[in-house]
């Protein structure tokens, strides 16, 4: 089809409107982490470093980047190793059970995280597991899940099944199949559903909230200094984790060529 | 080979879910909680106006949100897929998902610097000398919380509409406007409908995360803006009363989840399948 000057111009400056409705907030956030008035308010002060240096130098929050980076390397860890095979079985399968266990894989999605929350909380209560990072990688990995095992099984959907097959026929062990022809077709689909499961995981917060007991992530930090009011690292913080996101989602998307549509 | 994952969905999502559940009929003393099989903490939550209202309001920022969120994403997710922005698709759609990834908490924060009582669009705006009156109805109100949970939920929306769209083939809408359809009417009668299963689900997601949040009203909403969510969040938290904060939001999941299938039923009398 082809589209007059004026419908290009109209769609492009929509475009251009709506995501500036998306990233014109987060912009000014990381405008005011340079500016040494310390408040998300005009006018600018001045450029500065200093609410950087303040995060570096603040324990509780380094103590929180690394909870972070740790439920997020737990969880990644976790979901690769629960989710590779099942996303071979929605893949290669077609039987009313493999559709009820897909269903049943996707139903997280379909749920609030604070009712996940919830009932996480009243799980681990009932049975007298305190909470901890533990608790809180089991609630990660039950909402990321979903994402791993739907992306990585539209992969291996598209996977010509005779390939190992034929590996198979030319003397090569199930191990060995997949170790040297599976295996090197799905791992950057792998990769890059991985890292998306990390950078989830990094900014989650309502699960963190409710599983994680005393423990802080740099989500929870964020919430506790809006709640106390005032705090000037808060915009740091959030631009820190701003920069993670664009530069995980640019790698997946440079490495791994992922389908979103 | 589906053992390690139904297994981990069956201790840590069925299983909760069925304690959360039984929790729901149970009581507390205010240390403990004892299962039991009482309908008390239903009966509050139906005939309390407080938890009837928050329900209702959750309900209805919900869907809103849903509606809005769908509105404005579809403009952008037709000019991608069938529009004249084809060629820009991958870039805008890796803008949308880099929005979708950026921390949730990290956008509320920043709406909340635009749009709270020190904001800057106030600031702005009375630095314009602009009267502050419009800003107050703004700040810490329903509006607030719409208009920030549609700019996080765009994103949400967009992904199944462009799928939906995607998969039009170009040349029923050609056919359609050949047979003398105007633009509007073509895509009135084949683009919409062709689409309709991705408008479903882009509600259905939009709607439920919106629903069933606390964090945004908690945050931006002020008193009179409380959803659903924060009355369940604060009986775990401070006010210990676990058995009725799963009866509301059991109540909360059952009215969403009725919500939802009357829309679908509705939609199908009007002959728009969410299958095509």
């Amino acid at each position: 089809m082809t589209y007059g000057r004026t419908s290009i111009i109209a769609f492009t400056a929509y475009t251009c409107v709506l995501l500036a409705f998306l990233f014109a907030p987060i912009a000014v956030v990381v405008l005011f982490s340079f500016d040494s008035k310390g408040i998300a308010a005009f006018p600018f002060q001045g450029p500065t470093l200093s609410w950087y240096q303040a995060v570096i130098a603040d324990p509780i929050i380094r103590k929180a980047a690394l909870n972070s980076v740790i439920v997020a390397a737990g969880t990644t860890l976790a979901c690769i190793l629960i989710g590779t095979s099942a996303a071979f079985v929605i893949a290669r399968t077609r039987s009313p059970s493999t559709t009820a266990f897909a269903g049943l894989m996707a139903l997280p999605l379909l749920l609030p995280h604070l009712l996940l929350g919830i009932a996480l909380l009243s799980f681990f209560n009932s049975i007298g597991i305190g909470l901890s990072l533990w608790t809180a990688i089991i609630g990660h990995v039950l909402i990321t899940l979903p994402f791993l095992v739907f992306t990585l099984s539209a992969r291996i959907a598209g996977i010509d099944p005779q390939l190992s097959e034929a590996a198979a026929t030319l003397g090569a062990s199930p191990a060995k199949a997949f170790a040297t022809v599976t295996l090197p077709l799905i791992r950057s689909a792998m990769i890059g559903a991985a890292l998306l499961v990390v950078a989830w995981s990094l900014d989650e917060f309502s699960v963190s909230f409710l599983t994680i007991g005393s423990s802080n992530t740099l989500p929870i930090i964020i919430w506790g200094q809006m709640r106390a009011g005032v705090s000037p690292t808060v915009n740091a913080i959030s631009a820190l984790m701003v920069l993670a996101t664009i530069l995980l989602v640019c790698v997946v998307h440079r490495l791994a060529d992922l389908k979103f549509r | 080979m589906v053992a390690p994952a139904g297994l981990f969905m069956a201790i840590f999502f069925i299983v909760p879910l069925g304690v959360l559940f039984a929790y729901s009929f149970g009581a507390t003393n205010g240390i403990d909680v004892s299962f039991g099989f009482s309908l008390d903490n239903y009966t509050k939550v139906v005939t309390s106006p407080l938890f009837r209202d928050l329900i209702w309001r959750s309900l209805w920022v919900g869907s809103c949100v849903g509606i809005f969120s769908i509105a404005l994403a579809f403009p952008l997710a037709y000019a991608i897929t069938l529009g004249p922005l084809q060629r820009a698709g991958t870039f805008v759609l890796l803008m949308v998902i880099v929005s979708l990834f950026t921390a949730y908490i990290v956008r509320i924060y920043a709406w909340r610097t635009l749009l709270g009582k020190q904001g800057a669009i106030g600031q702005l705006l009375a630095a314009a000398g602009v009267p502050g009156a419009p800003l107050e109805a703004l700040s810490y109100s329903k509006a607030a919380v719409i208009i920030t949970l549609v700019s996080i939920l765009v994103p949400v929306a967009v992904l199944p509409l462009t799928s939906a769209l995607s998969g039009i083939p170009p040349a029923c809408i050609a056919a359609a406007r050949s047979l003398g359809a105007t633009a509007f009417g073509a895509f009135a009668r084949i683009t919409v409908p062709l689409a309709s299963r991705g408008i479903i689900s882009a509600f259905a997601l939009t709607f439920v995360i919106a629903a069933g949040d606390f964090i945004t009203p908690q945050l931006l909403g002020g008193p009179q803006a409380q959803l659903a969510g924060n009355a369940v969040v604060s009986r775990f938290g401070l006010s210990f009363d676990w058995p009725l904060g799963s009866a509301i939001a059991f109540t909360l999941i059952f009215l969403m989840g009725a919500l939802l299938w009357a829309m679908t039923l509705v939609l199908r009398r009007l002959g728009i399948k969410d299958r095509p």
